[in-house]
């Protein structure tokens, strides 16, 4: 394991001081004889803000479900905060402010665009009725979704379906978001708004966990670097350390160094 | 003629209201949890012979057992979700068919138990209510408690459009209809919306129960006929909406009343003619919906027969 191998001094940032907000440890889900995790561990810091990569079918998405508690896991902890949540419902996990969205975007049809952020705003009641309201329309101006409030959602397109994701997730209000492949699918100019908003809500404290192939927008944003393949972590650290390692160019790149 | 016609149209109608209470629940059910409650039915039942009970034995009035029984059967609701139709809903679609028809067997061998097969109505305890109407124009009569059936009927559907468009509950129990893992992944308890639906679809068709019972008798197998009647108004309303579930109820209470011009016995078959040619259209309409619109489900029909004249092989 190259845990820690990836770990220099040049990637220490004032994140690494602060304790693990969200930490899972020997994570193994298994489907049958396949093994969608096989003895993942992983940790994110209050604040920080990790990339994780690896070729389809490395788990990645797996994790994110096993720390979400989509499902339970074979075996393996995860912790969040000071409390262990591996026995914890999705919605038990939501309140404690862990939120993620879908690679595929899974919007509640039937409902308006408006609608799908109030139950994630209302859900829980953490938020008074006005409370709830406005901040759903909040995260809608800032997700670039204000104009669209009160549309259905099954008139809406792809991209803004993944707008809705991201604004459902803050509609929570997460301290830890976890973003499964949001970037996929929009032009320069989108990618462009998306890393901005993300880089908007890191510098408000919050703690990101971003699944992407668009290795140049997740590199603008993150800290930390996470090289997923066949279930288990192969390298992390600093992003260009990670990105130079033999096994992660084999793995993910499909080159051997030269 | 023409005023037997009116009467019955306006009847009909009326009656309509009483299927649109007792399928409102069910429609709520198939609607939003996806769960078939094939016990609905013997819940009206029981709903009606609890507040018999409260009304003949311990002398309460109506108006106060109904208010009493009404909490009580949301309850049972409740639990019956919680213990046992969350659990059949895990088990894929033949477990809910096969637990609620044992449920709906069990209610009606319990309630004879408790109450024996005697008919029992509650038309002695409402007094004027039961025979009172108002005359109208051209002799037609409109009797008071069909009008009130009638119109808690508007309250009901209209109040349950309300909460689900309006409300936080509401709002919830759609989103879980939707997609409930992406429901609880925001924090929704999708377990705690459909408990509270079928609290609701409960209480409902108790209150239809009552109805039934005011304007006519129930026994403790009276249910699974008023089962069918709103399964009827569902399907012919179209599934999942609840307007749509106060229009069916009006069809089919029409057409058993039309059917009643024709003879006694032709009244509850016209209903179920009716319902069996409203669900040939639906399922006629979806499948060519599936194939291109009806116009071209007409040209695939024709291509069919041309090709078969000409032994072709294209569609």
């Amino acid at each position: 394991m190259m845990h820690d191998k990836g770990m220099t001094p040049s990637s220490q940032t004032r994140a690494d001081c602060a304790p693990a907000v969200l930490e899972a440890t020997g994570l193994v889900k298994r489907y049958g004889s396949l093994r969608a995790l096989d003895g993942v561990s992983f940790r994110v810091r209050r604040g920080e803000a990790v990339g994780i990569i690896g070729p389809n079918g490395a788990g990645k998405t797996t994790l994110f479900g096993a720390l979400a508690g989509s499902f339970p896991v074979s075996t393996g902890d995860v912790r969040f905060g000071d409390r262990t949540i591996t026995h914890e419902s999705a919605e038990a996990r939501s309140r404690l402010g862990i939120a993620r969205t879908y690679q595929v975007p899974r919007p509640f049809l039937g409902l308006t665009v408006f609608e799908n952020v109030l139950v994630a705003a209302q859900a829980g009641g953490r938020n008074g009725r006005d409370g709830a309201a406005d901040l759903a329309a909040s995260v809608l101006g800032r997700t670039g979704l204000a104009g669209l409030a009160n549309t259905p959602t099954a008139a809406i397109g792809l991209l803004d379906r993944k707008r809705l994701e991201v604004a459902r997730a803050l509609g929570t209000k997460p301290q830890v978001i976890l973003l499964d492949e949001i970037g996929g699918g929009l032009t320069e100019g989108e990618l462009h708004e998306l890393i901005a908003l993300i880089d908007g809500l890191k510098a408000e404290g919050m703690t990101i966990v971003w699944i992407e192939h668009i290795l140049h927008a997740l590199l603008k944003v993150i800290d930390r670097l996470v090289c997923m393949a066949e279930g288990q972590v192969l390298a992390e650290g600093d992003p260009r350390e990670v990105m130079e390692n033999a096994k992660v160019r084999r793995a993910y790149l499909g080159s051997d160094p030269e | 003629m023409l005023d037997g016609t009116a009467q019955a149209l306006i009847q009909g109608v009326l009656l309509g209201g009483y299927y649109a209470i007792i399928a409102a629940g069910l429609s709520l059910m198939v609607g939003v949890v996806r769960f078939i409650n094939l016990a609905h039915g013997d819940m009206a039942v029981l709903g009606a012979l609890v507040t018999i009970t409260l009304t003949q034995v311990l002398g309460m009035p109506v108006l106060l057992s109904i208010l009493l029984m009404l909490p009580l059967m949301g309850l049972l609701g409740w639990v019956m979700h919680a213990v046992l139709f969350e659990r059949a809903m895990k088990g894929g679609l033949l477990l809910p068919i096969l637990v609620t028809i044992g449920l709906g067997a069990a209610l009606q061998n319990a309630m004879f138990g408790i109450w024996g097969s005697d008919t029992r109505s509650l038309g002695a305890d409402i007094g004027s209510l039961a025979w009172e109407g108002w005359f109208l124009p051209g002799g037609i009569i409109l009797g008071k408690l069909p009008v009130i059936v009638f119109c808690v009927a508007v309250l009901v559907i209209g109040g349950l459009h309300l909460m689900l468009r309006r409300t936080k509950l509401g709002r919830a129990i759609r989103a879980t209809a939707s997609d409930r893992e992406a429901a609880e992944m925001c924090g929704v308890d999708a377990a705690r919306a459909h408990r509270a639906a079928a609290a609701i679809a409960v209480a409902l068709a108790a209150l239809a129960g009552v109805f039934l019972a005011m304007r006519a008798q129930v026994t403790p197998y009276s249910g699974p006929a008023q089962l069918i009647f709103a399964f009827e108004a569902v399907v012919i309303g179209g599934l999942g909406s609840l307007g749509g579930t106060l229009i069916g109820g009006i069809v089919l209470g029409v057409s058993q009343s039309l059917g009643g011009l024709i003879s006694a016995q032709a009244s509850l078959l016209t209903g179920h003619l009716v319902f069996v040619a409203v669900l040939i259209w639906r399922l006629g309409r979806d499948w060519s919906a599936d194939h291109g619109g009806w116009h071209a489900g007409l040209v695939a029909q024709l291509a069919r027969r041309v090709g078969r004249r000409e032994s072709g092989a294209e569609q």
